[in-house]
Formats: structure tokens, C-alpha cells, sequence
């Protein structure tokens, strides 16, 4: 039976809902669906769960054994979940669909004969990791938890941190064939609550037919996905996340992702790191400087010895220029190709780490040092000077936090060796101007990208630099202005 | 195309008044000599009234921005001053295009073609004219936080070769050179007047308010320190009519360490391709405003096609780049005087 023309209902005969299950789970030849038929009583019921999938204790302990006691030919569904049931969590549901989604997620569903509802039990139990530290974000002080995979145990982690009542977490499916479950988390009054409005917009009208994690569902809900930087930040620390909730931002989990997205951000925040606020003020400011200046190298040094030694020479003291002359006068390629090949190598390097299995790891430092080390000098391949730029360069990018910001800097650094190259020091002029515009013009959730500095806003002293605790009164310009966000 | 906020637009106001004022009193007008600081602020002076005047209309009007209270009073005088303005900022982009080629050609040490500087100068305008009002204004923001940090390196070395005693006399080439150069200064602040027409209140900023007086009055002092830091160098060799020679002349006063060049004209390109947007950003702002029909698309194609026509006419690019910004300074003034009488008439009472 249809109840809209479209989504199928229960109906009271069970033999009937059996059926609509057993064709929508593709049986027989799908064999991980269990139909468990039993009698309760007088009254016929069908337990319907996937192995592997549901937790077969539980549903043997507190659903099965407590239904096999019952007496007598009670079929509402309300009466059964009250007092015959052993199990915390039970829901009415009548929609087949629904049903089926629930299903798929672990639960089971309990079918009664002669009942227009169904009723959904809480019996998860597929297999899981632990909570384990994050792998890519390490800190020298601070909690050692990251996120899993499971979407409950990463609400429930960020909850450990904001122990709060206030903190809300909506639930909401994305995909229109393989539905991915996604939680937006917020707290209630820190929050601006047109910043949450628009991601549950975003989420909404997002009409994939599958989303591919969080990374997949950050396309779909950043500003400007075509941009080389990204506008929310990805995180898997819990208490880096509730940092973020604390802050006014709103967080987005999803389902099989050991991430959590925050936003809105600006690009301070991109290169903030975790223990930043675990340290005292001096330790925390210091460091960062010391991460913008290495954001600053990883764009701009490669660049700017291309311009200086392919065009101006003469800026440049003559004992550095004899220097650079001397290292070069064996290298057969130009400055712009060795840079490139370079660059490439170091990327290559970086890259097959990445994916190179761990016990044959070992071997890629060697191929490692012979491409970026001394046998590359030896055969004036490439000039000792330049394996110092692409050394910093590296060093630099390595200390961006953010993977994301630290790959659209190399792209942003391209251009700028190419600039530079071709123009020189006007090139390289035009290049930061072009991506200034571009990145001052992007936008976070309605927030500036390069905001408080432009446009100025009020802001707490925690965004450059980061300044004694005690000085830290006000909330972030972009948390909600009506209760004790920064008054404008 | 965004609007440009009240708020975001002050960095990007300060910048061009300062890059501006050493055009003009370095290169265009450089008979005030080592009275250039001088003559900096007596063009404030002179530019006072009507930055007053706009100060006191904005009070006036602080809900709306400063067009649509002029738009009030006369609507049609408006149109044409910002047509004009609109038209002569044109002009002020393609000088600023010109400089950027000298000053590539100069730091090279060779000949670059024109094209290869002014078609990408032209491509990097067109995206941060795609890019608005927030693209530009925080573009100048971002560089104005920046060039603090390189001025400061180059005085820092620059210190042992300042010499106080090129000072005196204190009034260079006269007081006739120095009023000369005042007046020419004056047009630098008929910029700010150009910001003010496009300026949109920006209701989140903490200080909401575009206060003419101020900014310009910072921009004075910031342009009379460097002027008065390069007027304390060594004046250049003999050869005054050498490209090399003026352009020396412009940015170090004719001597400065070697190891300085590099962030000197790093600073100086910045400047240039920022003064060029701004123009360009101004101009189209004000012809959609004027013209609200016309797709902004087509204006700002109108923009940089104008301004790169007007940058590669001409065989002779030095005379032509120091004649065409300097020309601009008058109409410019015409123009800023009809908006003041715009902003002194009595408001039109509508009879219902």
C-alpha cells in the first residue's frame, strides 16, 4: 500500500510486509538480510535485521526472549514497546523506506501481524574502532583523542568536551541513492544562527546520489568550491572541535569520516594549531608566527629566485649573486626548469610517502636522498642552492597545519614560479596581487576570508597572534551577536 | 561586482593618496626637490575644504551612502561629475599602467616590451575587478599590513646614509616650486572624493564611518615622512634626463644600498598595480551607478579596454606617462568642485 504514490506502508498483513522487504533487499539472492518469523503470544512477528550489521546478542537477550514470554494477542505497538520489550531505544515507524534506512543502519524491526506501525530497535553492534590519536594532527601538549568512524561515538566524544545542555545536534541524510548520515552540531546561542541556517540549507539541497564522506560533502557546502583554499576547517580532534563550538562556529560530522568540518573560518584559523591553546600565550604566538613565516616561504621563495636570478641579477649583493653563479655554472637546464623538476621531485617524494606501505618505507628515504641530496649535485643536475630553497620551501609547507591550505599554497606557489619567470619582479607583484583579490573576495558562511583585517571586525585577540587568556573577553566576530557576541 | 564597504575601503584609500603624492612631487613635479614633504602637506591643506565638506555631508546622511544623499539633491549634475571622474580615472589607470612599465624596464635594466607588462597588468585588473569591491579593498588591505614591515627594513638599513644636512635649505626650490607642488598634491586627494562616491555603509565594522579629514590627514603625514626620509639621501649623478636617472631619483633620491633595491621596488610595483584597480574599480563603480542598465560586465570590459588603448598609445612612453597623470589633475578638480556645490545647495523639498 502507497500512502503518497510513493513510499510504501506497513500493511497489517505480515506476510505482505515480508514481501515488500524481502524485494526491496533484493532477497533471495542478497543473503545478509535475517527474517526471523516467530510467535509472541498468539500474534505472529517478524524480527528483520542484517547480519553483521545488528547485534545478534542483543536481539536474542532483550527483543526475541522477551517477546517469547509474552501471553495473550496484544498487536499495538505502543503497548508492546511499554511493556513487553527489554530494550531502551524502540521507535514507531510505518513508512517502509524508513524502515529499510534504519535497517541498513544496524537496527531491527520488529513486524507485527495485524499492526499498521512497525517498531524500530535500537541494536547497532557492527564492528568499530576504537577511539585511537589522530593520526595527521599530532600535538606536543594536549588531549590525545581523535575521532572514529562511527558518527554516535564522535557526537558523543565532542559532548565529553562541551558538557553543555545547549549544545544541539541535528541529524540529517545526504545522497538520493546511498543515503550518508550527516550531524551538525551547534551551540544554542554561540552560534550565529543564520551561519546554521545556511549549512542546514547547504545540506539540504545537496542532490548527489551519493556524497563520499566529509570530503565529498564539503563540496557541496563550502562558498566557493572551485577555490584552490578551503573554507571550512577539517579536523579530527575532538578538542579542537569543541574549541571550534566554544568559538561560535558550528560543526558537521558524517557518517564512516574520522573528520569533523568547522566553519565559518577565516585563514588564521587554518593555521592554528591544537595545542596553540594549551600552552602558555608567549609559547602559542611565537609558534605561530613562526607558522605564518613558513606559509609566507613555502609561497613566495621559490618565486622570487627565479625572478632574481633569471632577471634581476644586479638587485642582488655581488657576493650572493658570484655565489649563485658558481653554484650554477656546471647545471646545463635553466633556473625555471630546475626549479620545476624540483619541485616535482619533492612532490613525487611526498606523495609515494604518503601511499608507500610502511615496512618498504625505508627505501623511498634513499631514492629521496639521492634525488633531492648530494648525487644530484654531483651530477649537475641541480645547483646546491637550490636544494637549500626547495629544503625551506618544504620545511615551510610542512608547518602549514592544514593539509587542504598547505596544497593550495604549492598551487598558489606555482603560479608565482611562473610569474616570476616570465615578468620577474612584476610578475611576482601581479601573481600576489591577483590571488590577494581572490582570496580577501571568498567568503566562509557570509564571513571574510582574511577577516578581522579586511573587512575590519571586532575580534578577540586570538586570531594573529594569540594573547593572554585574561584579554580574550569577547567572542569571535562571527558568534552570535545577541547573546554576548561582539557588539558592533 | 561587490560593493566596496565603508570599512574595508580605508586601507585602499590611504594607499593610493600616498603612492600618488610621490608621482607627483617625485616624478611629475619634481621642482619642490627637497621641500617635497613641504609642498605634501600644503596640498592637504588645500584639499581641507572639500574633504571637510564631505566629512559633514556623510554626518549629515550617516543611514545611506554618500551617492544616494547626493542623488537626492541633483540627481542629473551628479551623473555627469561621475561620468567625468568616472572617464578621467580612466586616464589615472593608465598612467599608473605606464609607470608599471618604466619600472619594470628600469629594474630589469633592459627593454621589456610593452605588451608583456601592460596585457598582464590588464589580466591581473580584470580578475580583481571580477573579484569587486571586497577583493580590491582587502587586496590593499593585506598589502598596506605588509609594506609597514619592508619600509621598516629599508630605513632600518637605510639609516647610516641619511643625511639631515640635504634638508636645508628647508625651502628647496622656492616657495613658488613649493606651491607648485602643493597644488598638484591637492589633485592626489580628489581620490578620496572618487572612494566617497562608491563607498556603501558596512553594517558589522566596528567603526562605521569613512571619515575623509582623518584618512587623508594620515595619508599626509605617512606621504611628508617619506618624503622628507627621501629627501635626506644624496641627490643622484648628472645625467637628469636618463630614465635611470629619474627613476632613482623617484625612489631612493639617487642613492641607496644595492641590497635595498629589491624590496624598494617590490613596494613601488605594489603601489602602482594598486593605484592602477583602484582606478579601474572607481570607474566602474561610478559608470554602473551612473548607468544602472548597462551590465557591469560590459562596463568593466569598457574600463580596461579604454585603459589599455590609452596605455599603449604613444612611441615615447616617459613623457607620455608623466603628461597624462598630470593633465588629469585639473578636469579632476572641475569635477570635485560640482560635487562640493552639489553638497553645499539646499536639499529639493518633493511637492506631493
Amino acid at each position: 500500500m502507497t500512502v503518497d504514490g510513493e513510499h510504501y506502508a506497513i500493511e497489517k498483513d505480515i506476510a505482505r510486509n515480508i514481501a515488500h522487504l524481502q524485494e526491496m533487499f533484493c532477497c533471495p539472492e542478497n543473503r545478509d538480510p535475517v527474517f526471523r518469523e516467530f510467535l509472541a503470544g498468539d500474534v505472529k512477528m517478524c524480527c528483520f535485521y542484517i547480519d553483521g550489521m545488528a547485534d545478534e546478542q542483543m536481539i536474542d537477550d532483550f527483543v526475541l526472549r522477551a517477546m517469547f514470554r509474552a501471553k495473550g494477542s496484544a498487536t499495538d505497538p505502543e503497548q508492546i514497546k511499554g511493556r513487553m520489550l527489554d530494550i531502551g531505544q524502540a521507535e514507531c515507524e510505518h513508512l517502509l523506506d524508513k524502515i529499510a534506512s534504519s535497517v541498513v543502519n544496524g537496527m531491527a524491526c520488529l513486524i507485527i501481524d495485524g499492526a499498521e506501525e512497525a517498531l524500530i530497535l535500537e541494536t547497532r553492534g557492527f564492528p568499530k574502532r576504537g577511539v585511537d590519536q589522530p593520526v595527521n594532527e599530532s600535538v606536543v601538549i594536549g588531549s590525545h583523542e581523535g575521532f572514529t568512524e562511527n558518527l554516535r561515538t564522535n557526537i558523543s566524544l565532542v559532548r565529553r568536551y562541551v558538557q553543555t545542555p545547549a549544545l544541539v545536534t541535528e541529524r540529517f541524510f545526504v545522497g538520493t541513492e546511498i543515503p550518508l548520515a550527516v550531524a551538525v552540531l551547534y551551540v544554542k546561542g554561540v552560534t550565529d544562527p543564520s551561519a546554521v541556517e545556511e549549512v542546514k540549507r547547504r545540506i539540504l539541497s545537496a542532490s548527489a546520489q551519493h556524497v563520499a564522506g566529509i570530503g565529498g560533502l564539503m563540496q557541496w557546502i563550502e562558498d566557493a568550491p572551485m577555490a584552490l583554499l578551503p573554507q571550512m576547517l577539517e579536523t579530527e580532534r575532538p578538542d579542537r572541535a569543541a574549541a571550534a563550538l566554544a568559538e561560535g562556529q558550528f560543526l558537521v560530522l558524517a557518517d564512516a569520516s574520522p573528520t569533523a568540518l568547522a566553519a565559518p573560518v577565516t585563514v588564521f584559523h587554518l593555521l592554528h594549531a591544537s595545542d596553540d591553546s594549551f600552552m602558555r600565550w608567549q609559547y602559542g604566538s611565537f609558534l605561530r608566527l613562526i607558522r605564518i613565516a613558513g606559509a609566507l616561504l613555502s609561497l613566495l621563495l621559490p618565486g622570487l629566485y627565479v625572478a632574481l636570478t633569471l632577471h634581476h641579477t644586479q638587485l642582488l649583493p655581488m657576493a650572493l649573486i658570484t655565489s649563485i653563479a658558481e653554484a650554477r655554472a656546471n647545471v646545463p637546464f635553466t633556473v625555471l626548469t630546475e626549479v620545476l623538476v624540483m619541485e616535482f621531485s619533492f612532490y613525487l617524494i611526498n606523495e609515494a610517502g604518503t601511499r608507500i606501505p610502511a615496512k618498504i618505507g625505508s627505501a623511498l628515504g634513499i631514492v629521496g636522498a639521492l634525488i633531492l641530496g648530494q648525487a644530484a649535485v654531483d651530477a649537475s643536475i641541480i645547483s646546491p642552492i637550490l636544494i637549500i630553497i626547495i629544503a625551506i620551501t618544504g620545511l615551510g609547507s610542512y608547518a602549514i597545519p592544514n593539509y587542504g591550505f598547505s596544497l593550495g599554497v604549492v598551487m598558489y606557489r606555482m603560479a608565482i614560479i611562473l610569474s616570476g619567470a616570465l615578468l620577474g619582479l612584476a610578475g611576482i607583484c601581479m601573481a600576489l596581487f591577483a590571488i590577494s583579490a581572490r582570496l580577501c573576495a571568498l567568503t566562509s558562511f557570509g564571513v571574510g576570508y582574511f577577516s578581522p583585517i579586511t573587512p575590519p571586525r571586532p575580534h578577540n585577540p586570538d586570531i594573529l597572534l594569540r594573547l593572554p587568556s585574561w584579554m580574550q573577553g569577547k567572542r569571535m566576530f562571527f558568534a552570535n551577536k545577541r547573546t554576548g557576541g561582539d557588539a558592533v | 561586482m561587490t560593493e566596496a564597504h565603508a570599512a574595508a575601503a580605508r586601507p585602499i584609500g590611504f594607499f593610493v593618496v600616498v603612492t600618488r603624492i610621490f608621482l607627483l612631487l617625485k616624478a611629475e613635479y619634481p621642482f619642490s626637490g627637497n621641500a617635497a614633504w613641504i609642498a605634501s602637506l600644503i596640498g592637504f591643506l588645500i584639499a581641507l575644504p572639500l574633504l571637510w565638506l564631505m566629512q559633514h555631508f556623510s554626518r549629515e546622511n550617516p543611514e545611506i551612502s554618500p551617492r544616494e544623499a547626493l542623488k537626492g539633491r541633483a540627481a542629473v549634475p551628479l551623473g555627469v561629475a561621475s561620468v567625468a571622474i568616472a572617464l578621467l580615472l580612466i586616464g589615472n589607470a593608465a598612467s599608473s599602467a605606464r609607470y608599471m612599465f618604466l619600472s619594470a624596464n628600469y629594474v630589469v635594466m633592459g627593454s621589456v616590451g610593452k605588451w608583456a607588462i601592460l596585457l598582464p597588468m590588464l589580466f591581473v585588473c580584470l580578475i580583481a575587478l571580477r573579484m569587486g569591491g571586497r577583493g580590491v579593498t582587502g587586496a590593499a588591505a593585506l598589502a598596506l599590513s605588509a609594506i609597514p614591515w619592508l619600509l621598516g627594513i629599508i630605513i632600518v638599513v637605510q639609516v647610516p646614509h641619511y643625511e639631515p644636512a640635504w634638508l636645508v635649505p628647508l625651502l628647496g626650490g622656492g616657495w613658488k616650486s613649493i606651491v607648485g607642488g602643493g597644488v598638484r598634491a591637492a589633485g592626489a586627494y580628489v581620490q578620496i572624493l572618487a572612494l566617497w562616491l562608491v563607498i556603501v555603509p558596512d553594517e558589522r565594522a566596528t567603526k562605521r564611518r569613512f571619515s575623509p579629514v582623518t584618512l587623508s590627514a594620515l595619508a599626509a603625514a605617512a606621504a611628508a615622512i617619506l618624503l622628507l626620509l627621501n629627501a635626506m639621501m644624496s641627490p643622484a649623478g648628472s645625467d637628469a634626463g636618463s630614465l635611470t636617472m629619474r627613476l632613482n631619483t623617484l625612489l631612493y633620491n639617487g642613492r641607496a644600498p644595492l641590497s635595498l633595491h629589491f624590496p624598494v621596488m617590490g613596494v613601488w610595483m605594489l603601489s602602482l598595480i594598486h593605484l592602477m584597480s583602484f582606478s579601474l574599480f572607481t570607474s566602474s563603480r561610478l559608470l554602473a551607478q551612473t548607468m544602472p542598465r548597462i551590465p557591469a560586465g560590459w562596463i568593466q570590459a569598457f574600463t580596461l579596454a579604454a585603459t589599455g588603448a590609452l596605455s599603449f598609445i604613444g612611441t615615447d612612453p616617459i613623457p607620455s606617462a608623466f603628461i597624462a597623470a598630470s593633465a588629469l589633475q585639473y578636469p579632476i578638480a572641475g569635477c570635485a568642485a560640482l560635487i562640493a556645490f552639489l553638497m553645499v545647495r539646499p536639499e529639493r523639498r518633493s511637492h506631493a
